[in-house]
């Protein structure tokens, strides 16, 4: 070990509280990210786990109208005829709805040969698992049929005439859904051996491994670029131009699994917050280098005018750090297990349901250790850097600020203002307009230090914020950090209080029911009869929904019988036509269509009468009156019954007759309802607000750290002032105005910049991941809440006694 | 001339990692009204020991201290810290070495901190009267990182006396300066002291500012005793 590190090692042994403090900040930095990385592994290994067998490994999907088998032979030759063209396999598919056990199912043929890998495997497929068929399935002697639909293997279902094996049941991520080859599902379907629904592409993309290892470094980092646009053939393969590709549609695969893609964006949302808490400490480690620098001042240039170089003085500096760094690293990793158990627990278990995580599974995962070391040593070695640079060789950013404002300028205009820059782009935006904030932090500390200069006013006032002004170096780095943890605060909190006021909006509008009743599992005719017999109701209301397409997009069709009434509940004023439909925010997004536009569908189009937010909701919804599904060809079947009772009526004594005389109706309260949905809401956002506290708390050590040295900089004052005979009591009332003056400042400044955060969450970042916009709304619970806390651990920080550490700047000097 | 200060017995040891260092043994030390006594002796000879006991900031192990104000003794060993304080911001001025400024008041406002203090205003124009009789009517408005060691320690003195103190401790106040400028400062002490007619009580290395006092009191080395 070298003299000069010997040396580093022993100023750390004698400036034992702030290294824990930095190694705190650090670990819990490390912590965060290892938490969202273990989650979010956990959810994409889950949904890898459920891709659907008829979509593995294929990149896009083909389509046009009509599209026939000749269509695809015709393809398929050509791009037989041209191995040149980047294609790697086509798959025929069919795929339509039926009413099985009068509920409706989606019907699934494909040409399982013509798969990239067909998933033939019979034990897999024995243990239920989706990525698998079986040779029967492969031969259309047997389908896999979902396990909503309640069936079990072995058993039979009629159809068509026909009595068809179901050989495995699986969850296919399809809802009700039976899979099978494409004669048996043509069959099924009533459709002759020529027609055909789209065809899988399975494309040569050189860029494909290092997009996988993007992802699984960062889980979801796929869903934050920019989104894959629709476009055809001719596009993807130019080769087979000639040959009609231009003709063809071809649409990224991922559009085939929306849930998914909702996921991913909850995950890439996640992985940005996991990081806020690193982005913070590295502001600790920074601040930390610079006090330890100018209490080590005078040693290193004593050091240096012996003839030690700078380049071993900042290796020796440095050296101590990326020990810390390592440490951090160590306490972060298991700490990152412990967080994501926690963060899994306040969300109630929701996410463990997705994907299961353990010490065990992950520690192979090389891109988890890869992470955790690179942020806990890279946060350790670029604080160190940047902290030897402006404290030794005093390097001014000012200039390099005068370069840097100007491009983050840029950065905030074109993430905000080009919605292809997708929530990358969104969250790059708010990375530009935290580092401006940060920026203003020592033009403000100056700006305060001219006006407190001539400033009158009680002494001890006067004293404490001239302070917080006085000294940028130590406290400017605490009050960026505090700033930018409490605006994050206030960002996500106005943002989910929004969410929650339009959410609860909704809620109200949409449930005007009474009871609502499940009978997916019952004789939905049955019951619909018997409620419609009882005096005390006055209205019922039966929906459906299936799982279809429009414009090739995946959506849920949902049904009911659209009168004004219901009608008004999505704000339209009059009764819905057979030609008219109503989509979600998401799906007007995804299509780019708006109110008059006209939707093709089988038999005809749908004219869009109005859209609605469709919050939560991971797919694209449509909703028209029952009287418009023969234009979509699907069969109309209820399984949801909404009861109106009349004034005074026991919905409870209803209940209870419901449940008596149908037990498997699920059925709720309007309240039960409100109260449950909105108790998901909340959970949905406790790792939010999980993550937020934790870059809080590393911001609080901060403050705390900068405080202390303030104190212990101000040792000889704080002794002058005690001979002055200024009591114990006036001194710690100057400490606690000083932390309430930073804590003060940090909130002047998180306040606009919490507010700029939550406008771009709610109007630009959700509606690039989830597809809908929230109004942002300002409940003082949303900004006055951070606030409030960020100045009371700014005060305890104050409050706190700062321990006795050697190696002063007035004793160096 | 009246009698202002009497210290009798007075001892002091601290703790370190070895057992107690006893920096003062059996001090005896009288000073009145007008006079000036210089501590001399080698360093960590306690002379600024004796001065932080004087002035309250420490407790003595024994002896005693007794201050006199008004023609009222005040047993300074006797009280707690608070009132010793008390004491200290209405009675007593002192003046360090070093750091004798607040870095974040301008040199009126740190002149007229223990008035502020003592909420004693009254004798404001009077303490901007000695700073400008210093030399220094030019430098209200600066900071302290604005003025030289020499120009600190002449603010250090008016701040010292602006309360009109009937003690006023210095702690090697001369020992940052050149010779020039220490003349020019101790010389500025001593007249203003007179003219306040309070005592003061010099630690000093300097044997020309220790010539100019009344009396010397040589200081001992410490002495050290198992624990």
């Amino acid at each position: 070990m070298s003299l000069l590190f010997r040396s580093q090692l022993r100023f750390v042994r004698h400036a034992p509280w702030s290294a824990a403090t930095a190694l705190l900040g650090v670990a819990l930095g490390v912590a965060s990210v290892a938490a969202v990385h273990l989650i979010s592994a956990a959810v994409v290994r889950s949904l890898d786990e459920r891709t659907p067998s008829h979509l593995a490994g294929l990149t896009h999907v083909l389509e046009r109208t009509p599209l026939s088998a000749d269509d695809y032979f015709r393809l398929r030759a050509a791009w037989r005829a041209h191995p040149d063209a980047p294609i790697e396999a086509l798959v025929p598919m069919v795929e339509g709805h039926r009413l099985i056990d009068g509920r409706q199912t989606l019907v699934l043929g494909v040409d399982w040969l013509a798969m990239p890998s067909p998933p033939l495997d019979a034990a897999r497929a024995d243990a239920g698992e989706s990525g698998a068929v079986s040779s029967d399935v492969l031969l259309g002697e047997a389908v896999v049929a979902d396990r909503t639909l309640g069936r079990a293997a072995g058993e039979r279902i009629e159809a068509v005439g026909r009595s068809v094996r179901i050989d495995t049941v699986a969850d296919t991520a399809l809802g009700p859904a039976l899979i099978t080859d494409i004669a048996l599902a043509q069959h099924l379907l009533g459709l002759g051996p020529e027609t055909l629904s789209r065809v899988g592409l399975e494309l040569d993309d050189p860029w494909q491994p290092w997009r996988e290892r993007l992802d699984r470094l960062m889980p979801g980092f796929a869903a934050g670029l920019p989104r894959a646009r629709a476009g055809t053939l001719a596009e993807l393969a130019p080769e087979l131009e000639r040959a009609g590709a231009d003709e063809w549609r071809a649409r990224p695969v991922v559009a085939e699994r929306p849930e998914a893609e909702f996921a991913r964006a909850v995950l890439f949302n996640l992985g940005s917050l996991g990081t806020l808490a690193l982005l913070v400490a590295w502001f600790l480690i920074y601040q930390i280098g610079l006090i330890w620098l100018r209490r080590q001042r005078l040693l290193l240039e004593r050091l240096h005018a012996v003839g030690v170089d700078h380049r071993a003085l900042r290796r020796s500096f440095l050296s101590v750090f990326l020990t810390l760094g390592a440490l951090a690293t160590l306490l972060g990793l298991v700490g990152g297990f412990v967080l994501a158990r926690l963060l899994i627990a306040l969300t109630g278990g929701g996410l463990t349901e997705a994907g299961s995580f353990g010490i065990g599974r992950a520690l192979p995962d090389v891109w988890l250790l890869a992470k955790a070391v690179g942020s806990g040593l890279g946060v350790c070695l670029l604080g160190g850097l940047a902290a030897f640079a402006r404290e030794w060789h005093e390097r001014n950013w000012s200039s390099a600020w005068r370069l840097f404002a100007p491009a983050l300028l840029v950065l905030l205009a074109l993430g905000l203002a080009l919605e292809s820059t997708g929530v990358l782009g969104g969250f790059l935006a708010i990375l530009s307009m935290s580092l401006l904030a940060v920026a203003l932090v020592t033009p403000l500390l100056g700006l305060l230090r001219r006006r407190m200069s001539g400033a009158r006013g009680p002494l001890w006032l006067r004293l404490a914020l001239r302070d917080v002004a006085w000294y940028p170096r130590l406290l400017g780095v605490a009050l960026a950090a505090l700033s930018l943890a409490v605006a994050t605060s206030i960002g996500i909190a106005l943002m989910v209080e929004s969410f929650r006021l339009d959410f609860e909006r909704m809620l109200d509008v949409r449930l005007a029911g009474d009871l609502y009743l499940d009978a997916a599992d019952a004789d939905s005719d049955a019951l619909e009869r018997w409620l419609a017999a009882r005096p005390e109701v006055a209205r019922l209301q039966a929906y459906g929904a299936v799982r279809s397409r429009i414009a090739g997009v995946p959506v849920e069709l949902g049904y009911t019988r659209f009168d004004a009434a219901e009608s008004a509940r999505y704000r339209h004023p009059r009764p819905l036509g057979s030609d008219e439909a109503l989509i979600s925010e998401r799906l007007a997004r995804d299509l780019d269509v708006a109110p008059g536009d006209v939707l093709p569908v089988a038999r005809g189009a749908l004219t869009v009468v109005g859209t609605f937010p469709g919050f939560g909701d991971p797919l694209g919804r449509v909703l028209v009156d029952v009287a418009a599904l023969d234009r979509l060809q699907v069969p109309a079947a209820f399984d949801r019954i909404t009861v109106h009772l009349k004034p005074r009526a026991d919905a409870a004594e209803l209940a209870a007759r419901v449940r008596e005389r149908f037990p498997a109706v699920r059925l709720e309260s309007r309240a039960e309802l409100r109260a449950e949905v909105l108790r998901v809401f909340d959970r949905t956002f406790a790792i939010t607000r999980a993550l937020t506290l934790v870059a809080l708390l590393v911001a609080v050590v901060g403050t705390y750290n900068a405080l202390t040295a303030l104190r212990l900089q101000q040792a000889s004052t704080t002794r002058l002032l005690r001979a002055q005979g200024m009591s114990g009591r006036e001194l710690r009332q100057i400490a606690l105005v000083r932390a309430l003056g930073v804590g003060g400042l940090a909130m002047l400044l998180a306040l606009p910049l919490g507010l700029a955060m939550a406008w771009t969450l709610c109007t630009v970042i959700n509606p690039r991941s989830f597809g809908w916009s929230i109004e942002l709304h300002l409940p003082a619970s949303g900004w006055l809440l951070p606030l409030v806390l960020g100045l009371a651990a700014a005060l305890v920080a104050g409050a706190l006694p700062a321990p006795r550490e050697r190696g002063t700047l007035h004793e160096a000097a | 001339m009246s009698r202002i200060l009497e210290v009798a017995g007075l001892g002091k040891a601290y703790a370190d990692g070895r057992g107690r260092r006893r920096v003062l043994q059996d001090v005896h030390l009288e000073l009145d009204a007008g006079e000036v006594v210089a501590l001399r002796g080698p360093s960590g000879s306690g002379k600024t020991t004796l001065l932080n006991l004087v002035a309250g900031l420490l407790e003595p192990d024994g002896g005693r201290i007794r201050l006199t104000v008004d023609g009222r003794t005040v047993p300074l060993d006797e009280l707690d810290e608070p009132a010793r304080t008390a004491v200290r911001r209405a009675h007593i001025g002192y003046v360090f070495q070093f750091f004798n400024l607040v870095p974040t008041l301008t040199v009126r406002e740190n002149v007229l901190l223990p008035l502020e203090l003592n909420r004693r205003q009254d004798l404001a124009p009077r303490a901007l009267e000695r700073l400008a009789g210093l030399g220094l009517d030019d430098r209200h408005d600066a900071f302290p990182g604005e003025l030289s060691g020499g120009e600190r320690q002449r603010v250090a003195i008016a701040r010292a006396l602006a309360h009109e103190p009937v003690l006023v401790l210095a702690d090697e106040p001369t020992g940052n300066l050149d010779a020039d400028n220490a003349d020019r400062v101790a010389g500025l002490l001593w007249q203003e002291v007179r003219r306040l007619g309070s005592a003061l009580l010099i630690a000093t290395h300097d044997s020309d500012i220790a010539a100019r006092a009344d009396r010397v009191l040589p200081m001992g080395g410490p002495v050290r005793h198992a624990s």
